[in-house]
């Protein structure tokens, strides 16, 4: 174990077939211009591509070799360059064990170890056993460590609360309750996505938007496969297209949005199935997938912030996802946010707060009960004393069980602000637009509707400050709600614009690392009293 | 306004600064130019963009550097690191001293001809930066802040 040591052999196979991934593009525009002319260099060509990219998938294999020591593992890596990455425990926000198609074939599983910051490199050791992994991933998760440096109160007070017995939260909710029948598991709390929630996540994902464009632009790429004769044959097969032009438009349309609303459930289900979320100790264990089962890690003291989305095609359903952000990510990855439950039902949340995180203050947001009276009073901060959910010895201004929380929303003096907002976003292009095409003078009926995301903006404004945490509900088309620790903040500021001064409103932002970026939560207009205590909150 | 402000000298360099990166306002003027000698547009256009340009490059010459400056400030404590800065947008950033990665000083041939120099804190996701600080102080800054950021146990 302690000695260097190569990968098992098939991590050539999935060398070699990353590389043919990174360079689709390239295979896409060769294929394209070589199906044009007919000389043999075109075959030599792609002979020669997929020879080099054997090669390097072989070499890259070749080349990769890790060492695991005690508290750190050593990777070197590189074909013409030697690379030599030591990632220390420290320094792992996440660890992902997967298994991808080929390694199922061949009982192996895929390990990649996520650190934090933007210049870090991606580390992946795409062959192992997953013996091998368990034991790497046990090695760089400080689970039972005793890591002194790093342990902030907040895991202290998680480790508290794992160690509280779970009281019966699970009669009014769908939450799985915890496996007692093995006698050896200390009661890990478990929650799994239904087949039927999956069901529901997919048809509601949203995400045939996206593939409706890359669709729709391959089809613009096919223009040689449209020609008067395909279309004269599939307007044929269709009896109710009478005018082939107008139609034909609508039914090419129709049948892309359709195409790819099947193929986002089909990606959706592909990537959620069997969805788990599980408690270990100090750390949360997520499962998921059909075809690749992808195993994540997160150690509790590596969560950053916690946020919940309601979509647009969800909220009416009451249902929403929670994801957790971490520092974690890997180079040159798109960020996607860990989800911590895909699909639960809004009303399920706070029971799902007290099994997973169970130390987070506001985690019902601001209850109904509050948010009237704040709708009710004249002032836009309330104040008032709660009893804390947490054992009082693990607050730092705890008094006996009770802990102050103040909730703030946006003004009164600007909801009218809020109303305008998104009228601009229509309305300057259009006063630009009109002296050319008069027509645009239609738009002024996006009035409507951007009048109306306005005022639910506004509504959906609000912000909840604790001891430790911070909870923020604003809308960015879907409702949002995040919940930041307060140690997990890395700014905190406000801006004012010369509009604003007038009425003395300000825009509060805070920012948490989410991967290698910022993620920049801001509420708008807020008062200058809200402001104020805001920020003295945070400085304080 | 908060305690601190930033060098005086900040006006005279960011005047030359703004002086030399200023001179990319008569670029649509010039191409203007360029366009009549080719016969596309009357001449009337590279002139009226060029007054134009010379109109805002004499403002920003003029005013912007001391706008700017008066409306700089920061503050540095064992919190954390205060910044206001803005004309139009007033902006107030607080970044904690327990967040900062690391603290790096810059200096550009402007700036050094003028004793100044800029501190930038980074945290994990994003960095800040306060511009034109006398070189000691901001030498001495960053000392200071290295020195807390020292004394921080937590972990990004």
């Amino acid at each position: 174990m302690f000695e260097f040591q190569r990968l098992h052999w098939v991590a050539s196979i999935t060398g070699v077939l990353e590389v043919i991934k990174q360079n689709v593009l390239t295979l896409v525009i060769v294929f394209i211009v070589g199906s044009r002319n007919e000389s043999p260099y075109f075959l030599w060509l792609i002979g020669a591509g997929l020879l080099s990219a054997f090669g390097l998938g072989i070499l890259g294999w070749f080349r990769f070799k890790y060492q695991l020591l005690e508290d750190e593992i050593h990777i070197h890596k590189g074909i013409f360059v030697q690379k030599k990455l030591y990632i220390h425990k420290n320094r792992v926000q996440v660890t992902e064990i997967s298994a991808g198609i080929i390694q199922r074939i061949f009982g192996l599983v895929s390990l990649t170890i996520q650190t934090a910051g933007g210049g870090s490199e991606r580390a992946v050791l795409s062959a192992l056993d997953a013996e091998t992994a368990r034991t790497i991933v046990d090695v760089l998760n400080p689970k039972n460590a005793e890591e002194s440096e790093f342990n902030s109160e907040l895991s202290q007070a998680e480790q508290q609360i794992s160690a509280l017995p779970n009281q019966g939260e699970h009669s009014h909710t769908k939450l799985s309750p915890p496996d007692n029948h093995q006698p050896h598991t200390t009661h890990n709390p478990e929650w799994t996505l239904s087949n039927k929630r999956l069901l529901y996540l997919a048809l509601t994902s949203g995400e045939f938007g996206i593939i409706a464009t890359i669709l729709g632009t391959i089809l613009g790429q096919l223009s040689d496969f449209i020609t008067d004769e395909n279309i004269q044959w599939i307007v044929d097969r269709i009896p109710l297209i009478q005018q082939p032009g107008l139609f034909f438009v609508l039914f090419s349309i129709a049948s892309v949005i359709l195409v790819s609303y099947l193929l986002s459930i089909v990606s959706s289900i592909v990537r959620y199935y069997g969805f788990t979320i599980r408690k270990v100790g100090k750390e949360l264990h997520i499962s998921r997938g059909l075809l690749e089962r992808i195993q994540t890690t997160v150690p509790y003291h590596r969560i950053q912030a916690i946020s919940s989305t309601e979509g647009l095609l969800r909220q009416p359903f009451g249902l929403e996802s929670i994801s957790i952000i971490s520092a974690g990510h890997q180079q040159g990855q798109q960020q996607r946010s860990l989800l911590a439950a895909p699909l639960i039902y809004s009303h399920e949340r706070e029971a799902f707060f007290q099994q997973f995180f169970g130390s987070w203050e506001l985690a019902q947001g601001i209850s109904q009960q509050t948010r009237q009276e704040l709708q009710d009073s004249t002032q836009d901060v309330l104040s008032s004393v709660h009893e804390s959910s947490i054992p009082p010895q693990n607050l730092l201004e705890s008094n006996d069980g009770h802990e102050l929380q103040t909730y703030a929303k946006a003004p009164g003096k600007a909801f009218f602000r809020y109303l305008r907002r998104p009228n601009y976003l229509w309305l300057f292009p259009t006063l630009l637009g009109l002296y050319w095409l008069p027509w645009l003078a239609w738009a002024a009926l996006l009035s409507i509707p951007a009048t109306l995301y306005g005022w639910i903006s506004y509504k959906d404004t609000e912000l909840g400050l604790s001891s430790k945490h911070l909870y923020i509900r604003y809308r960015v088309i879907a409702r949002k709600q995040i919940w930041i620790p307060k140690i997990r903040i890395q700014s905190i500021g406000n801006s004012q614009h010369t509009f604003q001064k007038r009425k003395k409103l300000y825009h509060v932002m805070f920012s948490v690392v989410s991967g290698s970026h910022e993620l920049s939560v801001r509420v708008k207009d807020f008062s200058f009293n809200a402001m104020n205590l805001i920020m003295n909150w945070f400085h304080r | 306004m908060l305690e601190e402000r930033i060098h005086p000298n900040a006006i005279p360099a960011w005047r030359l600064q703004f002086a030399l990166s200023g001179l990319f306002l008569f670029i649509p003027a010039a191409f203007l130019y360029f366009l009549h000698t080719k016969e596309v547009v009357a001449l009337e256009w590279a002139i009226g963009t060029g007054i134009i340009a010379i109109i805002f490059y004499a403002l920003i010459v003029a005013f912007l550097p001391q706008l700017r400056w008066s409306r700089w400030s920061y503050q540095v404590d064992d919190k954390g690191i205060q910044m206001r800065r803005g004309i139009i947008w007033v902006q107030h950033t607080e970044v904690p001293i327990n967040r900062i990665q690391h603290v790096d000083t810059r200096q550009g041939p402007i700036y050094r001809s003028y004793g100044l120099s800029v501190i930038r804190f980074s945290n994990a996701a994003t960095s800040h930066e306060i511009p034109a600080l006398e070189e000691d102080l901001s030498q001495e800054l960053k000392d200071k802040i290295t020195d807390m950021v020292r004394l921080v146990k937590e972990d990004v």
